[in-house]
């Protein structure tokens, strides 16, 4: 276990360099030049110049990478040059929230997915079932802008129920969570199903079967352990896919998100951003596989951390 | 008929109608007739024209090569490599999974849009781009299925007893692990497909997709939605086309997943 | 029993009438992106001007016509020279955080704002020689006389603030109407009336939050949900889904945006002026029109929008009408008849793609081959702007109250002249203009504006109109020629 965890560490603290350096240098590649992105299409050239030299963009990339990496370590994130004011205050403001949504909107779709997965499973030759399969299969076409708005459209506009954006209040995660659940939990029923399936095909039920153990105890124990591997990792993956992942519903629902940040932040070029936020989505993503992983263990006891 | 066979028709349908597209469209899908716009779906128009006056259902016919080509070539290469790297992770363990796990990270945390407009200045715009942009963001997905199910199916008892018996990794692969993951990497593979689609149009809004004129359902998609209230098939055409489509990959592969359905039985 | 539900009853009206007040009047104003930064000497972006006209003032402040008129300054005078400007500042003006305002804080704001170290835009100021106060007032000299200047004086670089403020860039202290409270980065930024303002007319709202919407089919369901008040600049796409709403008004009103597709004038073939011509002439401007904007917008014929009334010269109609017949003839002389070029649009303006998009089909009809090119406005900027580094393009160029701000891009050595247009006339117009003061001026700027029209730096499309969307019973909206929104004027 010790060792696991030091492997693991180690590989924290690469990762975390690979992306930093990768993240840097893809946005020197970029066409488009910060200094000039600021300046918009009514700048003189001496002010570009002067730009410029604020931004420390006349240094070489190189100086300027372990710069930017020494004054990170330090804690000093910089200033947004799009929004001017300290990339910390802007990161520290957008993920609460992104944090929040994602686990709403995985937890719905885990909610709804495992008894209609399951369900599936046990009764596949049922209409019901059938009709369940085909309606997450329509989930999962429909685009998310058009989902979010239609939302908007029925309980905020004609309902007058809910609020059609903002964070004000709890009611305003309402359809955002919905619209971002609806294709997660069709996903996932369909790995509950197959999940499912596959382990009620597996020799240590035929033995409990065998041995005269209750089918209802071989289905919701036995068989559910080992049928939500695949549902567990991919609810993991959708789980941080969803920290930086939320831009159409941040965009349809007006919410301050790591996904409008990081948006704003590429476009603009605003490499303080890009950076601190793209880094604390690296971290986010070690610390959430990092649980994942021990999570993994704990549902399978097979897995061992040597 | 039984529910599977639609698999079958419905992807069969599709190809047929895109093959179509190369000899054959009602009008040209590119010619623009502002006057005629948002004329709904009848005789002279299938359905109906969109806000440039073009003639929908042969946008549709010429768009679906783009759809495919992105939404299965790239779903394709994503899962080929993602596959490879995860039962090379699963298997091997120690250091290459730890790499691969680390890569497969990095690849989540950096922003696809980032890597979608990188590729979009290395080479033109295009299908291409978008075939490795979309690809490159599905490898994680299918390197951390792969991997979780092969550390589970290495342990179980019969696989243990195959290695006794001096099986090597590969036979141990082909015979045991492939067959165990591969329900799980078909319902990736035909949910990725939908999401594959979708993002096409998205990237051809940041200015790295396909290059107007040429249609995609993805694109048409976006364009029309501002225009749902106004003209709802310009919408809707595109819309139940990518929608008809994902159901028809989904069933295709239902018919493999499911074929030993039904084994478990009440007493 | 009866007495104490009566006494409940008014005690739950008390509330509700207490609570009426506490909130007094509060409008819901929504925009696509957030400010950049209020310092106004560094800020650059739309958005900001959009706001920080409620906040911020100089010594003079736009009109709706397009005029100036005195804001912190009460009148001016000028001296027989043109090049002294003596402005008188208003008694009993205060800024947000209670001071007065003195004319120290004018002379050190002016001064900011024409620093080259400091100010972005110093370079709209450099006609000033110098800034000094004076008793009840400052006085400003000029270099020479200056046609423009008095209308660089109302930009938001030329505004007034304390000269002890700091970190004007996240808290401007103004003297406006309005004050900010509280700026949320992608959430929404909240005005309060400042009750001290000079003109002793309270605005009747009393809070004003614009909040930040970036996609335009939720701004619109926004408005119509009752979340939203008003969208100040509504996108062509939605407006369909506003116009027929009998609870909803959409007022229309020239942007001052100039639509132009771009020729690189430097570039082979387009240096030779028969290929522009041919392309202008293969330009069906009302069909991009109906097609892009919905028929909403007013066709130009040289550089400037009908809106800049004064200095618009009306007589270009016939300089460049739709003729394919005569734009093939041109190609065929030119020995171009097979010509290939790139379109290259700039992927965050809807309006101009799909102007591209339909200009791409009609210079087709004239045999030329389009290839379209849609790029991310980062590159947009690199390649186009900057490098030039193009064929053809389209773009929005944004009006200002003055002509030369708008004109002098087309001379020869403009940095902005992306075109690479180069004519001897109208740099010399320009330079002219500049000193000249008074009507004449007006005959300076007919003559520049026929130039590009027939000189051709680009083709001139249209100005795209301004559609303010409001909830009906919201009163009293002023469209500007430039990019803002006067929250003052607005009651219901």
């Amino acid at each position: 276990m010790k060792r696991y965890l030091l492997q693991k560490t180690g590989g924290f603290v690469l990762t975390a360099i690979l992306v930093s350096i990768l993240t840097f240098f893809v946005i020197q590649i970029l066409p488009g030049d910060p200094a000039l992105l600021m300046l918009g299409t009514e700048a003189t050239p001496e002010i570009y110049a002067r730009v410029r030299v604020e931004m420390n963009l006349d240094k070489p990339v190189l100086q300027r990478y372990f710069g930017w990496f020494a004054d990170f370590l330090k804690g000093q994130w910089g200033n947004s040059w799009r929004y001017s004011m300290p990339v910390r205050d802007l990161v520290a403001r957008a993920f609460p929230l992104s944090i929040l949504l994602a686990f709403l909107s995985v937890g719905a779709a885990l909610l709804v997915a495992t008894p209609a997965g399951m369900f599936m499973a046990a009764r596949p030759k049922t209409y019901s079932a059938r009709l369940i399969s085909v309606l997450t299969q329509a989930g999962l076409g429909l685009p998310q802008f058009w989902v979010g708005l239609l939302l908007i459209q029925v309980f905020a506009v004609n309902m007058r129920l809910l609020p059609a954006g903002g964070n004000s209040s709890y009611a305003s995660f309402l359809l955002p969570t919905l619209t971002l659940a609806l294709p997660r939990a069709a996903i996932l029923s369909r790995f509950m199903r197959v999940g499912m399936a596959d382990a009620l095909r597996q020799d240590y039920i035929r033995t409990a079967r065998a041995k005269g153990v209750s089918s209802r105890a071989i289905f919701f124990k036995h068989a559910l352990r080992n049928g939500s591997l695949a549902v567990v990792t991919v609810a993991g993956l959708q789980f941080a896919q969803l920290f930086a992942g939320t831009i159409v519903v941040e965009q349809v629902f007006g919410l301050p998100g790591v996904g409008q940040l990081l948006l704003t932040g590429v476009f603009q070029r605003d490499l303080p951003l890009v950076q601190a936020v793209v880094m604390v989505i690296v971290f986010l993503i070690l610390l959430f596989d990092l649980a994942f992983d021990l999570c993994l263990g704990l549902l399978d006891p097979r897995i061992r951390y040597e | 008929m039984d529910t599977r066979k639609w698999g079958i028709v419905i992807i069969g349908l599709v190809f047929a109608l895109t093959i179509l597209g190369y000899f054959y469209t009602p009008y040209d899908p590119n010619e623009v007739s502002v006057m005629e716009r948002f004329a709904p779906p009848g005789q002279s128009h299938l359905l109906g024209t969109d806000h440039f006056g073009r003639d929908v259902f042969s946008r549709i016919l010429v768009g679906s090569r783009v759809s495919l080509a992105v939404g299965v070539g790239a779903v394709a290469l994503g899962s080929l490599l993602g596959v490879t790297l995860g039962l090379w992770a699963g298997f091997r363990g120690g250091l290459v999974e730890e790499l691969f796990m680390r890569i497969s990270t990095a690849l989540q945390a950096f922003p696809s849009i980032l890597l979608a407009l990188l590729f979009a200045t290395i080479w033109q715009p295009g299908v291409p781009v978008i075939l490795w942009a979309v690809a490159i963001g599905n490898i994680p997905n299918f390197l951390r299925l792969t991997r979780s199910q092969v550390l589970s199916i290495k342990k179980r008892s019969y696989v243990e007893a195959a290695r006794a018996l001096g099986a090597t990794d590969a036979r141990i692969v082909v015979r045991h692990v492939i067959p165990n993951v591969v329900d799980s990497l078909l319902v990736q593979f035909t949910v990725s497909l939908a999401g594959a689609i979708l993002v096409e149009a998205s990237l051809s809004y940041l200015g790295v997709g396909i290059q107007p004129p040429t249609p995609s359902w993805g694109r048409m998609l976006r364009e029309a939605q501002g225009y749902a209230g106004l003209a709802p098939w310009v919408l809707l055409a595109p819309g139940l086309f990518i929608a008809v489509t994902v159901i028809g990959f989904n069933l295709l592969g239902d018919t493999w997943i499911f074929r030993r359905d039904g084994v478990f039985k009440r007493e | 029993m009866r007495r104490s539900s009566v006494s409940v009853i008014v005690v739950v009206f008390m509330i509700f009438a207490l609570g009426g007040l506490a909130h007094g009047q509060v409008l819901n104003i929504a925009i696509p992106q957030d400010p950049d930064s209020f310092d106004p000497v560094k800020t650059v972006a739309a958005a900001t001007s959009e706001v920080a006209f409620n906040i911020y003032e100089g010594l003079v402040k736009a009109t709706p016509e397009g005029e100036v008129v005195g804001a912190l300054a009460r009148h001016w005078t000028v001296n027989d020279s043109n090049t002294i400007y003596t402005f008188y500042l208003r008694d009993g003006a205060v800024f947000h955080d209670g001071t007065q305002v003195t004319a120290d804080d004018v002379v050190h704001a002016l001064n900011r704002a024409r620093d080259p170290e400091v100010a972005v835009r110093a370079g709209e100021l450099s006609m000033i020689r110098d800034v000094r106060s004076i008793e009840k007032g400052v006085e400003i000299e000029l270099y020479e006389p200056n046609g423009a200047f008095i209308y660089t004086l109302s930009e938001v670089y030329a505004s007034i603030y304390p000269a002890h403020a700091a970190d004007l860039a996240r808290n401007p202290v103004g003297t406006g109407p309005y004050y900010l409270q509280e700026w949320l980065p992608n959430q929404e930024l909240e005005l309060r009336r400042f009750d001290q303002y000079w003109s002793g007319e309270k605005p009747y709202f009393e809070q004003a939050n614009f909040l930040i919407i970036p996609d335009e089919n939720s701004m619109v369901l926004n408005l119509k949900a009752g979340r939203v008040n008003l969208i100040p600049r509504l996108e062509m796409t939605v407006l369909h889904q506003v116009e027929n709403d009998p609870n909803l008004e959409v007022l229309s009103a020239p942007m001052n945006l100039v639509q132009v597709f771009s020729i690189n004038n430097a570039r082979e073939p387009f240096n030779d002026w028969r290929v522009r011509k041919a392309l202008a002439l293969g330009v069906d401007r009302l069909a991009i029109l109906y097609g892009a904007a919905w028929g909403h917008g007013t066709l130009l014929d040289s550089a400037l929008s009908p809106s800049m009334a004064n200095f618009y010269n009306d007589a270009l109609h016939e300089v460049n009408p739709y003729d394919p017949q005569r734009a093939r003839e041109l190609l065929t002389e030119a020995g171009h008849e097979n010509l290939k070029l790139t379109l290259t649009l700039p992927a965050n303006y809807p309006l101009h793609v799909q102007a591209g998009e339909l200009v791409a089909q009609q210079w087709k009809a004239l045999g030329v081959q389009v290839d379209l090119q849609i790029v991310e406005w980062g590159t947009w900027l690199e390649r186009v702007y900057t490098q030039r580094d193009y064929d053809v393009s389209v773009i929005g160029l944004a009006g200002r109250l003055d002509p030369h701000a708008i004109l002098v891009r087309y001379t020869t050595n403009n940095s902005r002249n992306f075109f690479n247009f180069s004519n001897e006339r109208y740099d010399e117009l320009i330079a002219l203009g500049l000193r000249t003061v008074g009507s004449d001026r007006r005959a300076v700027y007919l003559e520049a504006q026929k130039i590009l029209a027939e000189e051709l730096p680009g083709v001139f499309v249209m100005d795209p109109p301004q559609l303010a969307a409001m909830t009906k019973g919201i009163q009293g909206w002023r469209s500007y020629p430039t990019y803002v929104v006067d929250v003052a004027s607005l009651y219901r």
